[in-house]
C-alpha cells in the first residue's frame, strides 16, 4: 500500500477520475435481464490495481523490511500501479477500457 | 458500462471497481468475452451472479431478488440488536425529530451507524425515508436521533431479508411516481419529496429527500 496522501496533483498524478457503475444502472440492467430471460455472469478481477504501467514518475521509500546499508539514501521508482496511489483506479479502468474497445465494445 | 451488438447478438458489461457483471442474449459471446478478459487480466470466473457489493442476488421462479440479509445480520450482531424485540415500521410515527433533541451522543459512532444504514438502501427502499431523516443530524447527533437509528435497526430485525424483486413484465416502459408531504419538518417547515422510477415494471431508482426551499 503506497502513501497516496503524500502525492501532489499535477506533479505525481494528473487524472484520478475512474467511472464506476451507479447502483441504479445495475438495477436497470437486472430489470432488462429478467424481462429478456438473460443470465447474469460475474467475473472477479484479482489485484485490479496492480496491472497497469504507470504514466507518471512515482518514487516510494524503500519498505523498512528491505532496508540494508546499501539502500540508505535511496528510493524506488514505481513501474506499475500500486494500491493506495491516487491514479490506481484510473489506470485500471483505462486498461479495461482499452481491452474492451480492442474487442469491439463501446 | 460497455456493450457490443453484432448481428443479433447483444453483450453488456458493467464494471464496479474490480467486480464485473456480464450479460447478453448469446452465451457463446459471453464465454468468449470471459476468455479474452482472462488473457488481459487475472480474473476469476464466478459463474452466475450471486453476490455483488454485499448484495445477494437470488434467482427464483418469480424472478430475481436482491437482498442484503447478511449485511443486516452483521450490523445487528455488531450492535447487539439481534436479541431485541422487533418493531413493525422503520420509523416511529409518533415522534417528530428535531435538532438539539436530548444529550449529545458519540458523533463518530452515530455517523458510522447511519453510514451503514445508507449502504442498506441499495436494495431496500423501505428504509429510505427513515435513513434520510436520521442523516439530517449527522453534524450534531443527540439522544433522540440515536434512538431513531436503533428503532430502524429493530425494524430491520423483523424484516431481515426484505429486498427488491425483479419480475418479468414483458415491456420496457419507464414509469415514475412522486409525492410530497405537507411541510413536515419541524425545524424549518420544509416538505419532504419522494420519487420512484420503474423500468420494465421493476423499481430501479428512488429517493426520499427534503426540499431545498420552503413551499408556499
Amino acid at each position: 500500500m503506497a502513501k497516496g496522501y503524500s502525492q501532489t496533483y499535477d506533479i505525481d498524478y494528473d487524472e484520478t477520475f475512474a467511472p464506476i457503475a451507479k447502483m441504479s444502472t445495475v438495477r436497470t440492467l437486472i430489470s432488462l435481464v429478467v424481462n429478456k430471460d438473460w443470465k447474469l455472469h460475474q467475473l472477479d478481477v484479482k489485484n485490479a490495481f496492480l496491472h497497469e504501467e504507470l504514466m507518471e514518475e512515482v518514487y516510494v521509500a524503500i519498505p523498512p523490511v528491505f532496508g540494508t546499508i546499501q539502500t540508505v539514501g535511496k528510493v524506488c521508482r514505481l513501474r506499475k500501479s500500486l494500491y493506495g496511489l491516487k491514479q490506481s483506479p484510473r489506470a485500471w479502468f483505462d486498461k479495461l477500457r482499452r481491452a474492451m474497445v480492442g474487442m469491439g465494445y463501446q | 458500462m460497455f456493450f457490443q451488438q453484432h448481428k443479433d447478438h447483444t453483450t453488456l458489461l458493467v464494471v464496479y471497481v474490480d467486480d464485473i457483471i456480464i450479460t447478453g442474449n448469446n452465451e457463446g459471446e459471453i464465454a468468449q468475452l470471459k476468455v479474452q478478459l482472462g488473457k488481459e487480466f487475472e480474473v476469476k470466473d464466478i459463474g452466475l451472479l450471486r453476490y455483488f457489493l454485499g448484495i445477494e442476488v437470488a434467482r427464483g421462479a418469480e424472478g430475481v431478488v436482491l437482498s442484503q440479509r447478511k449485511y443486516v445480520l452483521d450490523l445487528l450482531t455488531e450492535t447487539g440488536i439481534l436479541g431485541c424485540r422487533y418493531v413493525a415500521s422503520p420509523i416511529d410515527q409518533k415522534i417528530k425529530l428535531t435538532e438539539l433533541a436530548g444529550e449529545k451522543v458519540d458523533r463518530e459512532r452515530y455517523q458510522r451507524l447511519v453510514g451503514r444504514l445508507i449502504y442498506l438502501t441499495h436494495a431496500r427502499p423501505d428504509i429510505s425515508f427513515a435513513v434520510s431523516v436520521v442523516s439530517r443530524y449527522m453534524h450534531d447527533p443527540r439522544k433522540d436521533h440515536m434512538d431513531a437509528v436503533y428503532y430502524s435497526m429493530r425494524y430491520l430485525k423483523g424484516a431481515l431479508g426484505k429486498g427488491l424483486i425483479f419480475r418479468k413484465h414483458g415491456h420496457f416502459n419507464i414509469e415514475g411516481y412522486c409525492d410530497s408531504d405537507w411541510a413536515s419538518c419541524v425545524d424549518d417547515r420544509k416538505s419532504i419529496s419522494g420519487y420512484w422510477m420503474f423500468v420494465g415494471g421493476n423499481l430501479v431508482s428512488w429517493k426520499s429527500k427534503k426540499q431545498s426551499v420552503v413551499a408556499r
